[in-house]
C-alpha cells in the first residue's frame, strides 16, 4: 500500500488540477471520446451534425428557387425543409437530454474520485498517523493541534496534513500557472518575434 | 359550359370532386381559402351536388360576413332553414365571436367576480373560441340528424386552428384545475359572500366539460372516413402560397385534404384582342403549371373558369356545381 502521506499529496493535486482545468472542459473533452464511440448516442450526434449540413443547405437552395418562378420546386424544397427542420429539432432534444445526463453522471464520478475519495480517505485514516514528529520538537499544546482531531498525539493527523498540502497549493499553484503561461506565447507566436530570440526560445524548449 | 366529361391522362386523380360524393361516409366537409376565392360559391355548390346523393344536407357558414344569404338570395339565421327549391338541403349561419359573446355575457350576469377571471383565463388560451364555436354548432347539429354538413369557414386560415392545441389545452386547463383546487377553497372563503351560487367547483365542472368537448371534437375532425378539408384558390401567387402552407397545416392536424378547386380561371375567345385578359392568362397558366406539378399526385384538382356574371341565385349555383363534377372543357385557344 502507497504511503498514507503521499496518497493524500496525490489525491490533493489531483483535486486542484480537475478543479483549475475545469468541469466543463473535462466533461467536453469525456463527451467527444464517449461520442466517438460506437453507441446510440455517438449516432445520434452524427445524425444531428448531418442533419444540420442538410438543413442549411437546402435553406440555401429555397433562397436560391423562385417562389413565384418555380412555385412546385419552390414549395416542395420547402415541405423536405420543415420536415427536417422538426427532425433536427428532435433529434437536439434527444442529443442534449443525453448530454445533460452524461454530464450529471460524469459529475459524480468526479466528485467521488475527488473531494469524495478525499473525504472517504480522511475519515477512514482519522485515527491513523501520517508521521510521527520527533519528542519534544514543538510545545505540547501545538502537538494536541496537529493531531488534531483523532490522530495519536505526537503524529501529524491526516486531516491537519490535507489542509498544510492545500495551503502549500494554493501558494504554489498560482506561480507554475504564471509560469507555464509566460512559456505558452512562445510555443504559439502569435506577434512575430525578433528572428534572434525565437531561435533562442527553441533551443530552449 | 360544356357538357363534354375529359379525362385526362396526365392526371392520376379525377379532376373533380365526384370522389366526395362517393363517399358516403363523410359527415363533415370544410370548404377553406383566402377571402374572395369563391369560397362560398364553391360550398353552395358542393353543397347542391351532395343533395342530389345524400339523404340531407346542411350548409353552415361560419364566416362572419356572412354570404349565404347572398348567394341564394335567401335570408338566412341562426337556424337551419330550407333552401328554396331544394328538398334536402338545409343552411344556417352562425357566428363564431357571436356564441362566444353569449358566453361570455351569461358569465358576467352571475356576478361571480372568481367565476369571470377564470372564463377570462379560459378565452385566453388560443382557439378556444373557435373550439367552443365548433362544439356548440356540432351540439346542435348532432341533434338533426344531417347526413352530411358542409362547412363554408371564414377566411382566416386559422378556423381549425384550434386542433393543434389540444395537448395544450389540456396542460393549460389542467393547470387551471390545478390551480383552483388549491386555492379555490381559500378563494371560495373570502368570496363566499358576494359569489354567485357554485363558485369555483362550478366553473372547474364548466371547464373539464369544455376540455371533453373539444377532445372529441378534435377526434372526429381527424377521422379522414368522416371529415374532409377542400381547398379552394385561384391561380395567383399569394393564393397558392396561402393553399400550400394551409395543406401543410392541415397535415399537421391531421386533417385529410385531398381536393383543391382552382377558380376564376380565364379563359379568353379565340382571336381575343384583349390584351389584359391573354397576359392574364399567361400568367394564370404559369402557376396552373405549378399547380398541376405539385399536387396531381395527391389532390383532385379542380378547374373552375371566371364566368362572365356573378354566381348568385339557385339557378346559377347548379348549373356551376356541375363543373364540380364535370370538369369543365375550356374552349378552344389561340
Amino acid at each position: 500500500m502507497i504511503s498514507l502521506l503521499i496518497l493524500v499529496v496525490v489525491l490533493t493535486i489531483a483535486t486542484h488540477l480537475v478543479n483549475t482545468l475545469g468541469a466543463t472542459a473535462i466533461s467536453n473533452t469525456l463527451w467527444m471520446i464517449y461520442t466517438s464511440l460506437p453507441t446510440k448516442t455517438s449516432q445520434e450526434v452524427q445524425n444531428q451534425k448531418a442533419l444540420q449540413k442538410e438543413v442549411v443547405k437546402l435553406r440555401a437552395e429555397l433562397r436560391g428557387t423562385s417562389s413565384q418562378d418555380e412555385f412546385a420546386k419552390w414549395a416542395k424544397t420547402r415541405r423536405v425543409l420543415d420536415k427536417k427542420v422538426v427532425d433536427l429539432e428532435k433529434l437536439t432534444g434527444s442529443v442534449n437530454a443525453a448530454r445533460t445526463k452524461f454530464d450529471t453522471q460524469i459529475g459524480f464520478v468526479r466528485w467521488v474520485s475527488t473531494s469524495g475519495a478525499g473525504w472517504a480517505i480522511s475519515l477512514w485514516y482519522r485515527r491513523e498517523p501520517v508521521f510521527w514528529i520527533p519528542e519534544g520538537w514543538v510545545p505540547g499544546y501545538i502537538e494536541w493541534g496537529l493531531s488534531f482531531p483523532k490522530a495519536p498525539i505526537g503524529s501529524v493527523s491526516i486531516q491537519v496534513w490535507t489542509f498544510a498540502i492545500t495551503q502549500v497549493l494554493r501558494v504554489i499553484a498560482p506561480v507554475i500557472e504564471s509560469l507555464i503561461a509566460s512559456v505558452m506565447p512562445t510555443r504559439r507566436p502569435v506577434t512575430p518575434m525578433p528572428a534572434g530570440s525565437g531561435e533562442k526560445d527553441k533551443e530552449e524548449l | 359550359m360544356s357538357s363534354t366529361f375529359v379525362d385526362s391522362d396526365l392526371d392520376p386523380l379525377e379532376p373533380t370532386l365526384q370522389s366526395i360524393l362517393d363517399q358516403k361516409s363523410l359527415r363533415w366537409i370544410f370548404v377553406g381559402g383566402k377571402g374572395g376565392v369563391g369560397k362560398t360559391t364553391t360550398s353552395c355548390s358542393l353543397a347542391i351536388q351532395l343533395a342530389k346523393v345524400r339523404e340531407s344536407v346542411l350548409l353552415i357558414s361560419t364566416d362572419p360576413a356572412h354570404n349565404l344569404s347572398d348567394a341564394f338570395n335567401q335570408k338566412f339565421g341562426k337556424e337551419a332553414r330550407k333552401v328554396e327549391g331544394f328538398e334536402n338541403l338545409s343552411a344556417m349561419e352562425i357566428d363564431p365571436n357571436g356564441s362566444m359573446q353569449e358566453l361570455i355575457e351569461g358569465a358576467e350576469g352571475s356576478q361571480n367576480p372568481l367565476g369571470n377571471m377564470m372564463q377570462d383565463l379560459a378565452f385566453t388560451i388560443p382557439g378556444v373560441d373557435e373550439a367552443m364555436s365548433f362544439a356548440e354548432v356540432l351540439k346542435q347539429v348532432k341533434s338533426l340528424s344531417y347526413s352530411t354538413i358542409v362547412f363554408d369557414t371564414a377566411p382566416t386560415g386559422h378556423t381549425l386552428r384550434f386542433l393543434q392545441f389540444p395537448a395544450v389545452l389540456e396542460k393549460a386547463l389542467s393547470k387551471i384545475s390545478q390551480l383552483s383546487g388549491k386555492f379555490g377553497p381559500m378563494l371560495n372563503g373570502i368570496l363566499g359572500a358576494q359569489g354567485g351560487p357554485g363558485g369555483v367547483d362550478e366553473m372547474m365542472q364548466k371547464m373539464e366539460g369544455m376540455r371533453e368537448v373539444i377532445g372529441e371534437v378534435s377526434k372526429q375532425f381527424k377521422d379522414p372516413d368522416l371529415t374532409t378539408f377542400i381547398c379552394v384558390c385561384i391561380p395567383e401567387f399569394l393564393s397558392l402560397y396561402e393553399t400550400e402552407r394551409m395543406i401543410q397545416e392541415l397535415n399537421n392536424y391531421q386533417i385529410d385534404t385531398h381536393s383543391i378547386v382552382v377558380n376564376q380561371l380565364l379563359f379568353p375567345q379565340k382571336g381575343s384582342t384583349c390584351e389584359q385578359c391573354t397576359a392574364r392568362r399567361r400568367m394564370q397558366k404559369k402557376y396552373l403549371e405549378q399547380i398541376e406539378e405539385l399536387y396531381d399526385e395527391d389532390f383532385n384538382v379542380v378547374k373552375c373558369p371566371l364566368l362572365v356574371e356573378e354566381v348568385r341565385g339557385s339557378d346559377k349555383l347548379r348549373k356551376f356545381s356541375e363543373m364540380l363534377v364535370k370538369a369543365y372543357e375550356p374552349p378552344a385557344e389561340d
